[in-house]
């Protein structure tokens, strides 16, 4: 013991000396790559526009964004419209005043902020949609593909709904207007078009609101009790979709098959079988992939809107017996597990 | 702190509140209407002695006879108040400072005693006199200087005409006013500035220990004066003055009021009186001004005439009024007599010098 | 040790000489203290956000506030229509919901030109108001439960209709340039809405301060019953206030849709709740007969401010609408207390009374040297008219020998000639006659309090001469009005002078000016040739009592609560000059008029008291007692015994008439002398006295004495 310490401190001291002696070129070169880098990041501002706080997405998607950006200087913001449509667009309207680096909005429909999205980047602004857009498409748009999400859930209700049952499915979709019910209902018809022997007997809107999607479900089952599927736009929404469902007692008959952004909850409901089927768009990938178009959007120099690209989520089919394996790959979620990550 | 909230903004304690008479005591004008026997200045301290109606004017001792006060004997100063015992010897106060035993039929002083205020008198039996004094500063005269200063020096005194021993039992007092020995042997006193009637716990002490007063009734809208105890065990409680807003804010403002004591004369000041409103310079009220030649019965005044008749428990059952436009005011007497089964009530109105009478049993 | 009570006294009287405590009542009085609330809130508010959010009020960002403001203000603005009328419209949100689906369908789906478009929302609007309406104002159900019922009908009605159209509406574009100008289009940076919102907000306030309706609305919201009464068709009111809000609601929506193009089912969502919490911190009362626009649009910019600076603050969804709630409540437990207690402080601080040192009075004794000394000359006065007259402030006779008196009542009374039996009305004019002179061509001049300064020809005609002067630059309060105009009397040329008593109290409440004993008074001439009015002499203490001198060159004026007489010049060398004549007198001046022997008659309204003098020198005792005792319980000046007095032009005095008992005549505030004897008045009493004088002229009258001719 007594010789090694003899040796390291005799080395750490002829390193000393040499260290005093050496050029700057032995120190190594300094990477222009690094300092742009780092001066893209820090210091810059970003908007974060969910359309509203205290849901699993926008809860997820935020400490995502706060994990990678804010070690990096990144001065994040948050603005809270509170699911009005008026106060995105009045948020939105002020950020176009208050020209922050780069904007980050989820659209409730597509109409609403379409015209002064177009605004900002007319202005200037960099802007990132996430999940819902707007008829009017920004630089990055990253979230999931409804016309796919449509056509996954409706071929695994259709593969269920076979020849041999009644046929009849249901479905639940979110605000009308919003970019995740009119596209994802595209996908669903078109795979149910396929399917003559099925038979569409509900389809309403229940606005993202489980105790909405509850009594219209519960009508739904009143009416068709023979009903073979349900078919949910949005699994925190399907809670109360499945809560009908099973109340009437049909939780075996009924198939109901949902999407989301595979959080606890959704875990939790396929594993008491509410959910039979839960497409997952995986919102920690989500979040990262949201980083990234912020870290890139941050880093270029072209005018807003010069490009224009979609990341589109991969989807994962989550049922109760593959929950292990997706627990693996990072699904059943929680925002305290993606900021921890 | 609280306290000086309050007496900022004049709330809780330092708010300006009268009592409303209320209840038993709802106005009336049966003063007024009575019948008035005779009017002599500053009649006071009826008396019933030998089957007579003594009573008192200024510095005279005399017998109500035909409706005339006949004069016994004059002493050298006004006379305060009186008492009259078994055997028929009077004890009177005189306004100089001093109470003395008086026989009526030889009328030879036998005895007297230095009390700074005598208020009023009380035989408890034949050898043992209980002396109120209004107060050490001044004489009952002054009355009204003391309730300005907030006079909180009264006392009670037992004499003992045997030994010739005095003893003060309490002091302190805020104008003991009235002594009366109620059916019960207790013995119960006014005491006017606190606006209240209060009995003494046991009278037989001598002053000795912690003597007890409790408070039998309080808040209320004079200041009570004499009491008498009638035959029915009933109690006629003299209520000299009214009590009014505008006094009880004087007596918080000390700038004012000690200003005014001393450059205003006395019959001029913001203060209850037995007779006001007779000298355009006394100190007027805004609800006191005449409307078409008229003064309502209700304006705030400075006298007033009440006679409250108590119970054994000494609550209000009756009340005798004289209002702010009548002409009985400062009752400072009252003494109900029995003969064949017919009660008359008399009072002495010092204020307006009048005797009224009244037939008692049939108001009741 | 007297030394520093004399500079205690002094620093006292400079203190109430120098702070104005009157004016803090003054303001309060003012309706638009109303407003001082809101406006405090919003400086806050202003102030708060400036320094948390640094760009908060960039010039982007208030053109921007300035678009939302003209949305949410006209939903604000039917709110308080609705409010001021007595009622509530929860259903502004739902309403709201109707106008922008109904814009929408019609620009989107049906494809039709904006104007009709604009013209198809509001009848929805007017539709969906008339709903509300008609079971409000004609069926009477409570206006809360109503429109929380129609709020709920009229969402499910736009829910049922989306769920049918939302896609169609967001699929297409419609190629109106106009319609998009609408809601995003802007004049010189005006946006187009702020100028309309801007043109309605003027509209509805002119309507509710210049227009009946509005008067109508505030009387409804007032007193409903009261309403009622005057004639006023409350339930067809009511009715039309929620169409007016439905129509305005719908207004906003329709630039809500061109602006957004969103048929999303949320428009209009918690819109009620905003409205209303802007409606209240905006001071409108929740229980009617009290908003304003002015109070609207300002609790509109609070409730913006607010919510922009809470979303720009970072703070989430739940807490926002919790901060909200908890404005609300404030607001309405503000707007509650205000209420309730605003009368009780003005009342508290009206009275603001300052310091004032009279001289010793001089003794009236009875019997005693002085000139004042009692007696008892009017104690067997003959009475005139009793019991018949009420309050006869002034007595005037004319050539005719009938005798004129003003009553309480507002009418100028009669007494016929010659044994004045019969009384008679001579004319009506309403307000409370007080002073009167007979002119050069017999027309009885009067002041009348509360009116101004009339004149009544011998036929009974009544003409106004003046009720205004001009308006003291100093003045919190508009005090050209004439609000006590007391006694007057007329120059050779002539002009007429006038006595205004006090700026502050009425005629039931003259008296408490002596207690704050402030020169609240003034002494005003009204030129007939040019019809002017103008003030001579202000901050006087209680002026009284007028008279034109023997010579025609100056006026004697009393002030009443300062105990003194004073001669201004109207002519001569000294014109325009102040001076004392009787500097310190035993009681209260009032009414001064000429003598037959070239002397004056004065009366004294009431006498002085030891205990008020001193009060006087101790203003806080007085405030303090106006603020802690009961109003009747007051200490007051005695005037409830006055006497006559008469002097010369030295200030000498040379008799005094009393009346020791106090039966007949103890009050006088008037005297006037006309063949040989002097008619008395008093303010309060219910008789004229007729006293005769002895050794009198005995056909002198003030007629001839000031016109030198009979008429």
């Amino acid at each position: 013991m007594k010789t090694w310490t003899k040796v390291i401190s005799a080395a750490a001291a002829v390193l000393a000396v040499s260290a005093a002696t050496v050029s700057a070129q032995d120190k190594g070169l300094p990477d222009p790559r690094h300092d742009k880098y780092v001066d893209a990041m820090s210091g810059k501002k970003v908007v974060y526009v969910p359309i509203g706080m205290g849901y699993d997405l926008s809860e997820g998607w935020w400490a995502g964004l706060q994990r990678e950006l804010v070690p990096l200087g990144v001065d994040l913001e948050i603005r809270d419209p509170n699911w009005s449509v008026d106060a995105g667009v009045r948020t939105l309207t002020s950020l176009i005043g208050e020209r922050p680096d780069l904007i980050m909005v989820q659209s409730p429909d597509e109409q609403s902020y379409s015209r002064v999205l177009r605004k900002a980047e007319k202005e200037g602004l960099h802007v990132v949609q996430i999940q819902m857009h707007s008829s009017h498409s920004s630089d990055i748009f990253v979230g999931a593909d409804w016309i796919q999400v449509g056509e996954e859930v409706a071929k695994i209700a259709a593969n269920h709904c076979g020849p041999d049952s009644s046929g009849k499915i249901s479905i639940m979709q979110g605000v009308l207007t919003a970019s995740a019910s009119i596209f994802q209902v595209r996908g669903v018809y078109n795979i149910l078009d396929q399917h003559p022997h099925i038979q569409v007997v509900s389809n309403q809107a229940a606005d993202w609101d489980a105790s909405k999607a509850r009594a219209i479900m519960e009508t739904v089952v009143q009416q068709h009790p023979d009903l073979c599927a349900a078919i949910g736009f949005w699994d925190t929404m399907d809670a109360g979709t499945g809560a009908a469902i099973r109340e009437a007692g049909l939780q075996d008959d009924v198939f109901l098959v949902t999407s989301g952004g595979g959080h606890k909850d959704a875990c939790d409901n396929l594993e008491n079988e509410t959910f039979d089927v839960a497409i997952s768009y995986d919102v920690p990938r989500q979040a990262l992939e949201l980083a990234n178009a912020a870290r890139a959007l941050l880093q270029v120099e072209s005018e807003a809107g010069a490009f224009k690209y979609s990341h589109y989520s991969p989807l994962t089919v989550m049922t109760k017996e593959t929950l292990d394996t997706h627990r693996l790959n990072g699904a059943c979620w929680t925002k305290e597990s993606i900021a921890s990550k | 702190m609280k306290s000086m909230y309050y007496r900022i903004l004049g709330r809780g304690d330092a708010a300006m509140h009268v009592p409303v008479m209320d209840g038993p005591l709802k106005p009336n004008n049966r003063l007024d209407v009575a019948e008035r026997v005779t009017e002599v200045p500053e009649l006071d301290n009826l008396v019933s002695c030998e089957g007579k109606l003594w009573a008192t004017s200024e510095t005279q001792l005399g017998v109500l006879s035909n409706d005339r006060l006949e004069t016994v004997h004059t002493f050298s100063s006004t006379i305060t108040c009186l008492a009259v015992s078994e055997t028929s010897r009077l004890a009177i106060g005189l306004d100089e400072g001093r109470v003395v035993i008086f026989d009526p039929s030889s009328k030879e002083v036998l005895d007297e005693q230095v009390v700074a205020s005598p208020t009023a008198l009380l035989f408890w039996d034949e050898d043992d006199l209980f002396i109120a004094s209004g107060s050490k500063e001044h004489s009952p005269s002054e009355w009204q200087a003391d309730l300005m200063s907030e006079g909180r020096s009264g006392s009670l005194t037992r004499w003992s005409l045997k030994d010739g021993s005095a003893h003060t039992l309490l002091s302190g007092l805020a104008y003991p006013t009235g002594l009366v020995r109620d059916k019960t042997d207790r013995l119960v006193f006014s005491e006017a500035w606190k606006h209240r009637l209060c009995v003494f716990a046991d009278p037989t002490l001598d002053g000795i220990g912690r003597p007890g007063i409790e408070p039998v009734l309080t808040r209320l809208p004079g200041y009570p004066g004499a009491l008498s105890l009638n035959p029915d065990g009933s109690i006629w409680m003299a209520v000299f003055a009214p009590r009014n807003q505008l006094v009880e804010f004087v007596l918080t403002e000390r700038e004012y009021c000690t200003k005014m004591m001393r450059q205003v004369d006395r019959s001029l000041w913001i203060a209850p009186t037995l007779r006001g409103g007779r000298n355009y310079h006394e100190p007027m009220q805004w609800g006191a001004v005449k409307q078409l030649g008229v003064l309502k019965p209700w304006a705030p005044v400075l006298s007033y005439g009440l006679a409250v008749r108590l119970n054994a428990e000494f609550q209000p059952i009756e009340s005798l009024h004289s209002r702010a436009d009548g002409s009985v005011h400062g009752v400072t007497s009252l003494l109900e007599t029995r003969e064949n089964d017919r009660a008359t009530t008399y009072a002495a109105a010092k204020g307006d010098g009048v005797l009224v009478r009244m037939d008692a049993g049939s108001q009741l | 040790m007297l030394g520093l009570r004399m500079n205690l006294e002094l620093v006292r009287k400079w203190r109430y000489q120098l702070i104005p405590d009157h004016v803090v009542g003054e303001i309060l009085e003012k309706r638009w203290t109303d407003n001082a609330i809101p406006i405090v809130t919003l400086a806050g508010v202003i102030a708060a956000l400036y320094l948390s959010i640094p760009d908060f009020f960039s010039s982007y960002a208030i053109t921007d506030y300035s678009r939302q403001i003209a949305e949410l203000g006209l939903v604000v603005l039917a709110m308080t229509i609705v409010m001021i009328a007595g009622g509530i419209d929860l259903s502004v949100g739902s309403t709201f919901a109707i106008g922008n689906f109904t814009a929408l369908y019609c620009v989107h789906i049906l494809g039709m030109h904006p104007l009709p478009a604009f013209g198809l929302t509001c009848l929805s609007g007017i539709l969906c108001g008339a709903f509300n309406g008609y079971f409000i104002g004609y069926l009477r159900l409570r206006a809360f439960l109503t429109t929380l019922v129609s709020l709920i009908i009229f969402r499910s009605i736009v829910d049922l209709l989306l769920q049918k159209h939302a896609v169609g509406i967001m699929a297409t574009f419609p190629d109106s340039d106009l319609w998009y100008e609408i809601g995003e289009g802007d004049l010189w940076g005006l946006p187009y809405t702020i100028i309309a919102t801007g043109m309605i907000a003027i509209f509805v306030h002119i309507l509710f301060s210049r227009m009946r309706p509005g008067w109508h609305i505030m009387a409804v919201g007032g007193s409903r019953r009261s309403a009622h009464n005057a004639g006023v068709n409350v339930k067809r009111t009511v009715f039309l206030t929620y169409v007016a809000s439905g129509l305005l609601c719908t207004i906003a929506a329709f630039m809500f849709a061109s602006r957004l193009s969103s048929a999303s089912s949320d428009a209009g969502n918690g819109l009620e709740i905003m409205a209303l919490t802007a409606a209240v911190l905006g001071g409108t009362s929740l229980g009617g007969g009290r908003g304003s626009v002015a109070k609207a649009l300002l609790g509109t910019a609070i409730v913006l401010l607010l919510s922009n600076g809470l979303i720009r603050l970072g703070i989430q969804g739940g807490a926002s609408s919790l901060i909200f709630g908890i404005i609300l409540m404030l607001a309405v437990l503000i707007d509650v207390r205000w209420l309730k207690n605003r009368g009780k402080i003005l009342n508290k601080v009206y009275v603001s009374p300052t310091y004032m040192r009279l001289p010793p009075a001089p003794e009236t004794g009875a019997g005693g040297s002085s000139p004042y000394a009692q007696n008892d000359k009017l104690h067997h006065v003959e009475i005139i008219g009793l019991g018949e007259i009420e309050g006869p402030e002034d007595v005037i006779l004319d050539e005719n020998d009938h005798l004129y008196a003003g009553t309480r009542h507002g009418d100028v009374v009669r007494f016929l000639a010659p044994d004045h039996k019969k009384m008679e009305i001579f004319a009506h004019i309403g307000g409370r006659p007080l002073g009167m002179a007979l002119d050069a061509d017999g027309n009885l001049v009067t002041c009348v309090a509360s009116m101004g300064v009339y004149s009544v020809s011998p036929q009974g005609k009544v003409t106004k001469l003046t009720d205004q002067t001009n308006r003291s630059w100093s003045s919190v309060v508009d005090d050209s009005r004439l609000n006590l105009a007391d006694d007057l009397d007329i120059g050779p040329d002539g002009k007429v002078y006038f006595s205004e008593a006090t700026k502050r109290f009425d005629t039931h409440t003259w008296a408490v000016d002596c207690l704050e004993s402030r020169g609240n008074g003034r002494i005003v001439c009204y030129d007939p040739a040019t019809d002017r009015t103008r003030t001579l002499v202000s901050d006087l203490i209680f002026p009284n009592g007028i008279c034109t001198s023997h010579d025609g060159q100056s006026i004697l004026f009393a002030e009443s609560w300062a105990c003194r007489i004073s001669r201004y010049w109207i002519s001569g060398p000294s014109a325009g000059k102040v001076e004392p004549v009787i500097p310190n007198l035993p009681g209260y001046p009032d009414n001064i008029n000429r003598s037959s022997d070239g002397h004056y008659w004065l009366a004294l309204l009431g006498m002085r008291g030891p205990a008020l003098d001193l009060a006087q020198t101790i203003p806080g005792f007085r405030k303090r007692m106006a603020r802690r005792v009961a109003d009747d319980s007051w200490l007051f000046p005695n005037i409830n015994t006055g006497c006559v007095v008469k002097f010369n032009e030295q200030g000498e005095i040379l008799d005094a008439l009393w009346d020791l008992g106090g039966v007949n005549h103890p009050m006088l505030s008037s005297m006037r002398e006309h063949k040989g004897h002097l008619y008395l008045g008093g303010v309060s009493n219910n008789r004229i006295g007729k006293y005769k004088i002895p050794d009198a002229e005995p056909n002198w009258t003030g007629f001839t004495s000031y016109w030198g001719r009979a008429s």
